[in-house]
């Protein structure tokens, strides 16, 4: 049911609710397998100094048919990161933006309040704005307010594969911006994490480690892309409430078969 | 003519006021990687300004490409 309904970013209908990040891959070809397998809605992209040396990445990703979402990674305030997004404007003619500012390079924790600032600059300037934030629901809620586009709240820090370690909070910050775009960015590490995600109402999820790491990483692609599908089909279907005690799946017998004690 | 010092993409260069910043872009061949983009002193500077604009005393130069990232 649902899960045909797309998700939708600024008038965008996207094909997957799964977002993947292009980083950490064995190899170009590698990499390309991935998306083939995963078929993402989005795909995340860096912006650094160009060493002259060609750019096959670029033009591998441009055989897919997939919006490239450019983030300011490494931008420590918002002057850095407006800087960067209005490059990454002309560079990919695009407006879109994953806006994240990094307060704390060994936890790469965001900075609340340089993210705020630079989420309300870039939208003055009509760009489309996904923030990448903690799971701190004022902090989700002021960048709601401001008008972003989705709000991507960690669930673990970055490539740390802990899965959603404080699913509660999430749960909050999906009931209480029930009509804000959400997606989880950050720390997934197993399909079972980003179906979880899926489940708790969230609109996607990001990927990137987790598949670029993997074994075997073409099918742990497949495998996400998979378990975003089951967990947003489940959410959809409306998930059963947990009890504390048994409740008996099959009927109570009418009779008593109970053998006679000898 | 002025010569003078400017940083593009962390190196230094001693250059003179004769010619354009796409043509010391060229020069430096910091513009063979498509597609690109270039700031002055963190200002983005637009294709279609490249050829208009001239460069000063110590200004920095970044020229940029998208890559693999998350």
């Amino acid at each position: 049911m649902a899960e045909s309904s797309s998700l939708t970013i600024a008038g965008q209908a996207l094909p997957s609710r799964l977002i993947i990040g292009t980083s950490r891959y064995p190899s170009l070809s590698t990499l390309g397998k991935c998306v083939g397998a995963a078929k993402p809605g989005l795909l995340t992209v860096a912006i650094r100094r160009s060493k002259g040396e060609g750019n096959d990445f670029y033009h591998l990703l441009s055989k897919f048919n997939i919006r490239l979402l450019p983030n300011t990674a490494g931008c420590r305030n918002a002057h850095e990161a407006c800087t960067i997004a209005r490059l990454a404007r002309e560079l990919l003619d695009t407006n879109w933006i994953k806006l994240e500012v990094i307060a704390d390079e060994e936890t790469q924790t965001p900075d609340p309040f340089e993210l705020l600032t630079a989420a309300e600059k870039l939208l003055a300037e009509d760009f489309v704005v996904l923030a990448y934030c903690t799971d701190d629901l004022v902090l989700c809620q002021r960048l709601a307010d401001a008008g972003c586009h989705a709000v991507m709240p960690w669930g673990a820090p970055i490539g740390s594969g802990q899965g959603l370690t404080a699913p509660d909070r999430l749960a909050i910050v999906r009931e209480c911006l029930a009509d804000t775009i959400l997606i989880v960015d950050a720390g997934i590490g197993r399909p079972s994490d980003a179906t979880q995600a899926m489940e708790l109402g969230y609109d996607g999820v990001l990927i990137n480690t987790a598949i670029a790491t993997a074994g075997d990483p073409v099918s742990m692609a497949s495998a996400f892309a998979s378990s975003v599908k089951a967990g947003k089909e489940a959410y959809d279907a409306g998930i059963m409430p947990r009890h504390a005690t048994a409740r008996p799946s099959s009927p109570q017998l009418a009779v008593d078969f109970t053998l006679p004690r000898r | 003519m002025r010569k003078f010092t400017v940083q593009a993409n962390g190196n230094s260069y001693q250059i003179d006021d004769d010619r354009s910043l796409r043509e010391w872009l060229a020069q430096w061949q910091l513009d063979t990687v498509r597609p690109f983009v270039v700031a002055v002193n963190d200002e983005h500077v637009a294709h279609a300004q490249l050829a208009l604009r001239t460069l000063e005393p110590g200004d920095r130069i970044e020229v940029l490409t998208v890559c693999q990232g998350g």
